[in-house]
This record gives structure tokens, sequence and C-alpha cells, in this order.
């Protein structure tokens, strides 16, 4: 299970640097957040994955809210781009 | 490693490899629509397995609940926000990459649907 | 009031959360509840006339996972090979029977998580879904895929003459274009 959980975040840092980069590099503002999202749901499986090994359920609470954020978070920036297209 | 074991090891393995492949997506996919299709449905499946292999190893039941919400919140808000950000960028006239048909009003206009 | 499944389902949420079943919390939760939905007055334009069928509903359930798990393999695959998806994007109009808001709400949603197809807009005077595409073969296919799911969903949420529109549409659907262009 050690070795799995190393794989795993290995896989999950990666891929927070990928969606770190298109944050920096995407064109448009949609790029960003969804990147943005991405992250924090990264964010998310990170703290499942090491709920899995350790086998106790203290971060639940932070795995919960952390994926309410970044729902709300990314419909207020959606609201907010369509806002922009209204003058 | 007992049967359980192994098949939490491969949820979680499945599962982080499909966030790395929604990473990989948003990179090689050239229009925002495309990535937003890698995004909410592959990232949807990596959370769920492992949310579900988590949920098979823990030891309280209000956890196992726990976690059971928050799958369910995510199958059910994911669709939800990339829908939003791909009908706001829409309307703002974010480009579609070389695209085959489009059956609405051309990019940018405003339908006034809002 | 009508908000009863409303403060169930927060009155649940509630308990989950704190993890505590006791009286004390179950009352706090109710009060907490209530006053959640004075505050923010869910919409009460919910149609009186739709049946849930649960075994329509579990049938729907199962259909959606396959079809889940197969956008899932479908997005794999066009993530090592860009190529296979390079020229097949596509925004299609999709006529849908649109019986009630909440056989809506769900095809809307349902379509974002199934192979290829992700919803964009939707419009109301003829209801139509404008809908993303990823792999696009025919249009008349894309549409007919999604017609379907909207006859297992209206299959589950049944409101009268739902079936019977559905059902017509998927005819009308089949029926013109049949030589349409194929993109693949």
């Amino acid at each position: 299970m050690e070795i799995v959980a190393v794989i795993c975040h290995t896989m999950l840092a990666l891929s927070a640097l990928l969606y770190v980069a298109r944050v920096a590099f995407g064109p448009s503002l949609a790029d960003r957040v969804i990147a943005l999202d991405c992250l924090l749901i990264t964010g998310v499986v990170a703290i499942g994955v090491e709920a899995t090994r350790t086998r106790s359920g203290t971060y639940l609470d932070v795995l919960l809210v952390v994926a309410l954020v970044a729902f709300i978070g990314t419909t207020a920036v959606a609201r907010f781009i369509e806002r922009q297209s209204q003058p | 490693m007992s049967i359980g074991e192994a098949a939490t090891s491969l949820a979680l393995l499945t599962g982080c490899v499909f966030v790395l492949l929604a990473a990989l997506g948003l990179w090689r996919f050239d229009d925002l629509y495309s990535r937003i299709h890698a995004a909410t449905k592959a990232i949807t499946l990596g959370v769920l397995l492992v949310i579900v292999a988590a949920a098979l190893r823990m030891t309280h039941l209000d956890d196992t609940l726990k976690l059971i919400l928050a799958a369910i919140f995510q199958l059910l808000t994911a669709p939800v926000s990339g829908h939003m950000l791909g009908r706001a960028a829409y309307w703002v006239g974010t480009p579609l990459s070389p695209h085959t048909v489009v059956d609405q009003l051309g990019p940018g206009a405003d339908d006034g649907e809002m | 009031m009508t908000h009863i499944p409303a403060i169930t389902w927060l009155l649940f949420v509630w308990l989950v959360l704190s993890g505590d079943v006791s009286a004390r919390n179950i009352v706090a939760g109710i009060l907490i509840a209530v006053g959640l939905v004075t505050i923010f007055q869910p919409s009460r334009h919910v149609d009186r006339e739709i049946r849930v069928r649960p075994i329509r509903v579990l049938i729907f359930l199962g259909y959606f996972f396959i079809q889940f798990i197969r956008a899932n393999l479908q997005v794999a695959l066009a993530v090592l090979d860009p190529a296979r998806i390079r020229h097949h994007r596509a925004i299609i109009a999709v006529p849908i029977a649109a019986p009630n808001d909440v056989a809506v709400i769900l095809l809307a949603n349902a379509i974002s998580l199934t192979p290829g197809t992700f919803i964009l807009e939707m419009h109301h005077e003829p209801p139509t879904l404008y809908v993303h595409i990823l792999q696009l073969t025919t249009v008349r296919e894309a549409r007919l895929a999604i017609l379907e799911l909207e006859r297992y969903i209206v299959r589950a949420v049944e409101s009268p003459g739902a079936l019977r529109r559905v059902e017509e549409l998927i005819r009308q659907v089949a029926a013109e274009e049949s030589d349409g262009e194929r993109w693949v």
C-alpha cells in the first residue's frame, strides 16, 4: 500500500504541475479557471489517497470543503465571464 | 496482499491515472471546449474511484458516509460547473478549433438568451 | 410547507457532516435546515404531475454508468492520440421533448457525462439543446444518441405524453437526412 501511495502521489504531483502550467499559459480566462478547478480536485484526490493509506478519516472534512470551494469558485468565475459579455 | 487491498490499490492507481490523463488532455487539446470534455469527465471518474477506494478502507461508518456524500456532490456538480464555464466562454467568443459543424449563431453574437 | 424533501436532504447532510446522531443534534439540524430553506427559498416551480418509477430509475442509472465509463475511455484514447478528434469537433442542435423541469435537468447533467457530448446551451421556444461533440460521426447519430438518453430519463421520471413525444422525435430524426455527411 505504501508503494501504491507513492506512485499515486507522484502522478498527482505531475498532474498538479501540468494544471499550474495551464493556469499560467491558458489563453483565456476560462482555460485558467478549468485548470484551477482541476488543481483543487487533485488536492481532493491527494487527501483521498492519504485517507486510504492511513485508514483514518481525520482529513475528510477538508476533502469535502475543498470540493465545495472548487465548485463555488468555478461557478462564481463563470458568472463573472458571463457578465463580461453584457456591456 | 489480500483481495481487498488489491482492489483498493487498483482503484487508487486507476483514479490517479485518470487525473493525469485529464492534465495531459488540458495540454494536448487545442480549444477550450475539448478541454472541458477532458477535465469534467476524466477528473470526475478519478475522484469517484479514489473516493470508492477510500470508503472501502474506512473503519467508521460516518467516515464512509462522508465520502459517499463527497462522491455524490462531485458527480452532481462537475457537469454543472463545466457547463456554466463553457456557456459563458462561448458567449464571450472563445474560439473553437477547426470545427466541423456549428448549428448555432456565430460566436460572440449576443443572442439575448441570458 | 412543501419544502419537505429539501429539509430532509439538508438534515441528512448536517448529520453526516457532524457525525453525531443524538436527539439534540437532530433538533439542531432541523432548525438549521428550516432556517436555510426560509432564507434561500428554493424554487417552488416543481411540476406536480411527474411520476417516478423506481425500476426505470435503476435502469437509467445502469445505462448512465456504462455510458460514463465509455465516455472516459473515449477521452483517454483522445488524450493519448489527439488526431482522433482533430477534425471531428462540432456543436449541434438537438430537438428534445422537454416534458418537465426534472427531466430536463437530469438530461442536461447526464449529457455532460456521456461519450463525446457536452451541453453548451439550451433554448426554450422549440425545446432545443446545443451540444458540443468531441468526435462527430454524423449529426443524425449524435442526435439519436441524445434522444435515446432522454428516452431512458423520460421513462424514469414520467409525465403524461412525454414518452410518446420522445419516440416521435426519435422517428423524425432517424428518418431525415439518411445520407447525411459522414465525418469519420
